[in-house]
C-alpha cells in the first residue's frame, strides 16, 4: 500500500468516525431537548394508536356508517370519553379514526411534496439565473401569489370533493413554498469553497447537488417538513369543515366538526372530541418540528 | 443633454425598486394563476356543463350553459373570450345567482374587508402591546403566559375558536350576538358597504355600535392564534435588540425604559415582525372562510363555497381572482411599509 492510498483510506476512516460521532451529538441534543422528546413521544402514542385503530377503539365498528338512534347525543362518560353523535355512534372511536386519516393525508402528501419540492429547489438554486431557475421560481411564484386556502379549496371544488382531491389540492398548494425555502438555501451555498472545489474536480452537477449541497440543507429541510405536516392537518380539517374535502361518514376530524356543528349549541360536547383531536395532532407536529429545530440548530 | 439622463436616470431607479418588481410580478402571477385554474376547470374528465347543471337538467338547458361558456370551442378560444370579458368587467354569469359575477362579489367582498380590517387592528395592537411588554422583560408571568398561548394558538384552528368564542359569550353569558352582521331591527343604509363606516357616514350611532357588537367574536376568532404567534415573534426580536450596545448608551443617558422599549428597540424589532403579520393579515381573504361559516357572515364566503360546492366555472374563477387580488395588494401595502422602515431592502437588499 503506497503512502497516498494509506493516507486516503485513513481519511476515509476518520470521515466515517466523524459522522457517527456527529449522529451520536445529534441524537444527544434530541434526548436533552425536553420539547422534542415531548412532540416523539405525543407523535408515536398517536401514530400507533391510528395504525391500530381497530383494536385501540372501544367501538371500532362505529368509524363510518353505523346507526344507534338509541344511544344517540349521549354525553361524555366512561363508556364514551366524548360522548355519542347524532348517529349514536362512538365520538371517540371516530376521533381515533380520524388520526389515522389525518396521517395518511400527511404521509402521502409529504412523499410527494418532500422529494418533488428539494429536486426542484435544488435544480432552481444551483442554476441560478439560467432558464430553469426562472421557470420553476416563477411558476412557484404564481401559487404563492394567491391565498393557500382558497387555491386548495377551488381545486378541491373543481376536482370532485373527497379525500383524495383533498390531499391533491393540499399536495399542489404546497410545494412552491418548500421549493422556494429549499431554492434559497441552495442559491447560498452554491457559492461556498466546499462546492468550487467539487466543481473543480470535475464533480459532476448532479453529484453536486445531491452530495454536497443536499445534505448540508437537510436539517432546515425536515424540520420544515414536520412543522408544515401541522399546517396540513390545519389545512385539511378545514377544506373538510367547509365541505370541500372528505365527506360524511368518512370519519375525517374536519368534516365531523362540520357534522357536529349543526347540533351546536345545544349537544356543545360533540364537536370536543374532534377539536381535541385536532389540536392535539397538530400540537404533537410543532413540539417535534420545534425539537428537530434544536437538534439541528446545535450543529 | 443632461436632462435626458436625469430621466433616464429616475426610470431606472423607478424600474430597479423592488417594489416596482414585486408588483410587476403579482400581477403577472395573477393572470398566469388565472390560466391554470380556468384550464384546470375545463381538462377535468366529464362534461363541466353536465356537472355543473345536474343530472337531471334538460339537454337544451346543459347546451346553452355550454354555449354561453363557450365550452364547445377549444381551449384557447375559450380563455380568449374570458380574457376579452374580463377586461371589459365581465366575470361572466354566476350559476348559483344567476347574476354578473362581478355584481355578486361586489356585493359580498365588504363584509369580509370590513372583517380584515378589524382583525388587522386587533393584530397589530394586541402584537405590539404583548410582544413589546413581554420582550422588555423576560421570563416575567406575562412572557410565561404569552409562551403557553402562542402554543395553544398554533394548535386551535380559527373555526374551533370561533366555535368555543361563540359558545361562551353568545350562547352562556350572551355578551354578543351569536351571527349576522346587524340586528334585525337595525338598518343601515348601504353606501361602501362597510357596516360601520356607513353608519358612521350617516351619523347613526346605534347602527354602528351594533355593527361593532357584532364584529368582536368573529375577528377575535380569526385574531386570537395569529396574534400570539406574532407577538412571540416581536418578543424575540425584542430580546435580541435589547441587548445590544446601543440600548445600553440610552440607559446611560437616562432615556426612561418606556421610551427605551417603545421606540428604539420596537423599530428594529419590528422589521422582522411585519412580514409574518402581513402573510397573516393577507391570508385573513382566505382564512375568513372558515369563520364566516360559523357566524353566518355575508361575506365572501358565502358566496364562493356555494359557488365551488355546485361547480359553477365562472363563480369559483372570479372568486379565485379576486382573492389573489386582495392578497397581493396587501402584500405589497406591507412591502411599502417595510421599504419604509428598512431602506436597504429598495434595491433588493436581504432582510
Amino acid at each position: 500500500m503506497s503512502h497516498t492510498q494509506r493516507k486516503l483510506s485513513f481519511i476515509l476512516e476518520k470521515e466515517k468516525e466523524m459522522k457517527i460521532e456527529r449522529l451520536r451529538r445529534a441524537w444527544f441534543r434530541f434526548k436533552k431537548s425536553k420539547l422534542a422528546l415531548t412532540g416523539f413521544l405525543l407523535f408515536s402514542t398517536l401514530l400507533v394508536m391510528a395504525i391500530f385503530a381497530e383494536f385501540v377503539t372501544p367501538y371500532p365498528k362505529h368509524a363510518e356508517t353505523y346507526v344507534d338512534f338509541k344511544a344517540r347525543f349521549r354525553p361524555p362518560d366512561l363508556n364514551h370519553l366524548f360522548g355519542t353523535d347524532h348517529l349514536g355512534r362512538d365520538i371517540f372511536t371516530r376521533v381515533v379514526f380520524g388520526f389515522r386519516l389525518a396521517f395518511l393525508m400527511i404521509g402521502i402528501v409529504i412523499s410527494i411534496v418532500l422529494p418533488v419540492g428539494t429536486v426542484l429547489g435544488l435544480l432552481a438554486g444551483y442554476y441560478k439565473g439560467k432558464w430553469l431557475d426562472y421557470s420553476i421560481m416563477r411558476a412557484a411564484d404564481m401559487f404563492v401569489s394567491i391565498p393557500p386556502l382558497v387555491l386548495a379549496l377551488s381545486i378541491c371544488a373543481i376536482l370532485e370533493p373527497n379525500i383524495v382531491n383533498a390531499m391533491i389540492a393540499v399536495t399542489l398548494m404546497w410545494w412552491p413554498w418548500y421549493t422556494r425555502m429549499v431554492y434559497s438555501m441552495t442559491s447560498a451555498l452554491r457559492d461556498e469553497p466546499y462546492v468550487w472545489a467539487a466543481r473543480a474536480l470535475g464533480v459532476r452537477d448532479i453529484n453536486i447537488m445531491f452530495r454536497e449541497i443536499l445534505p448540508n440543507i437537510l436539517g432546515p429541510i425536515l424540520t420544515k417538513a414536520t412543522l408544515d405536516a401541522a399546517w396540513v392537518i390545519l389545512i385539511g380539517a378545514t377544506i373538510s369543515f367547509l365541505g370541500l374535502g372528505a365527506q360524511p361518514p368518512t370519519p375525517d376530524l374536519g368534516t365531523m366538526i362540520s357534522e357536529y356543528m349543526v347540533y351546536f349549541p345545544q349537544y356543545w360536547w360533540m364537536i370536543i372530541g374532534p377539536t381535541l383531536g385536532i389540536a392535539i395532532l397538530i400540537m404533537s407536529f410543532n413540539l417535534l418540528g420545534d425539537g428537530l429545530r434544536d437538534v439541528f440548530a446545535g450543529e | 443633454m443632461k436632462n435626458r439622463l436625469n430621466i433616464l436616470y429616475v426610470l431606472e431607479r423607478i424600474f430597479n425598486h423592488m417594489l416596482f418588481k414585486r408588483t410587476v410580478l403579482s400581477l403577472l402571477s395573477l393572470f398566469g394563476l388565472s390560466l391554470i385554474i380556468f384550464t384546470l376547470a375545463r381538462i377535468m374528465p366529464g362534461d363541466p356543463a353536465r356537472m355543473a347543471l345536474g343530472p337531471r337538467a334538460p339537454e337544451e338547458l346543459v347546451q346553452k350553459y355550454r354555449e354561453m361558456l363557450h365550452l364547445d370551442k377549444p381551449i384557447y378560444l375559450q380563455y380568449y373570450y374570458w380574457l376579452t370579458d374580463f377586461f371589459q368587467g365581465k366575470l361572466g354569469i354566476s350559476l348559483t345567482s344567476f347574476r354578473e359575477v362581478s355584481v355578486d362579489i361586489i356585493e359580498f367582498l365588504p363584509a369580509t374587508l370590513e372583517l380584515m380590517l378589524y382583525v388587522a387592528i386587533i393584530q397589530i395592537t394586541g402584537t405590539l402591546i404583548l410582544g413589546t411588554l413581554s420582550g422588555s422583560k423576560p421570563g416575567s408571568i406575562l412572557d410565561g403566559a404569552l409562551r403557553v398561548f402562542s402554543y395553544v394558538g398554533i394548535c386551535v384552528p380559527p373555526f374551533v375558536w370561533g366555535l368555543i368564542l361563540q359558545f361562551i359569550f353568545s350562547y352562556i353569558l350572551g355578551f354578543f350576538p351569536a351571527t349576522e352582521r346587524l340586528s334585525p331591527s337595525v338598518q343601515v343604509p348601504r353606501i361602501t358597504g362597510f357596516v360601520t363606516i356607513d353608519a358612521m357616514i350617516t351619523g347613526n350611532l346605534r347602527g354602528f355600535v351594533d355593527g361593532l357588537w357584532h364584529l368582536i367574536l368573529p375577528s377575535l376568532a380569526l385574531a386570537l392564534g395569529a396574534m400570539a404567534q406574532e407577538a412571540r415573534i416581536l418578543r424575540s426580536a425584542m430580546v435580541e435588540n435589547i441587548n445590544k450596545d446601543y440600548i445600553l448608551t440610552l440607559l446611560s443617558h437616562g432615556i426612561p425604559n418606556y421610551r427605551i422599549y417603545f421606540r428604539y428597540a420596537l423599530k428594529p424589532s419590528l422589521v422582522s415582525t411585519i412580514p409574518v403579520v402581513g402573510l397573516d393579515i393577507a391570508s385573513l381573504i382566505a382564512n375568513a372562510f372558515m369563520v364566516e361559516v360559523i357566524f353566518n357572515w355575508p361575506g365572501l364566503s358565502k358566496f364562493g363555497i356555494t359557488a365551488m360546492l355546485r361547480k359553477d366555472l365562472n363563480g369559483i374563477v372570479g372568486v379565485v381572482l379576486v382573492a389573489g387580488l386582495v392578497y397581493t395588494i396587501t402584500n405589497v401595502i406591507v412591502d411599502i411599509i417595510l421599504t419604509l422602515l428598512d431602506p436597504r431592502l429598495r434595491y433588493g437588499g436581504e432582510r
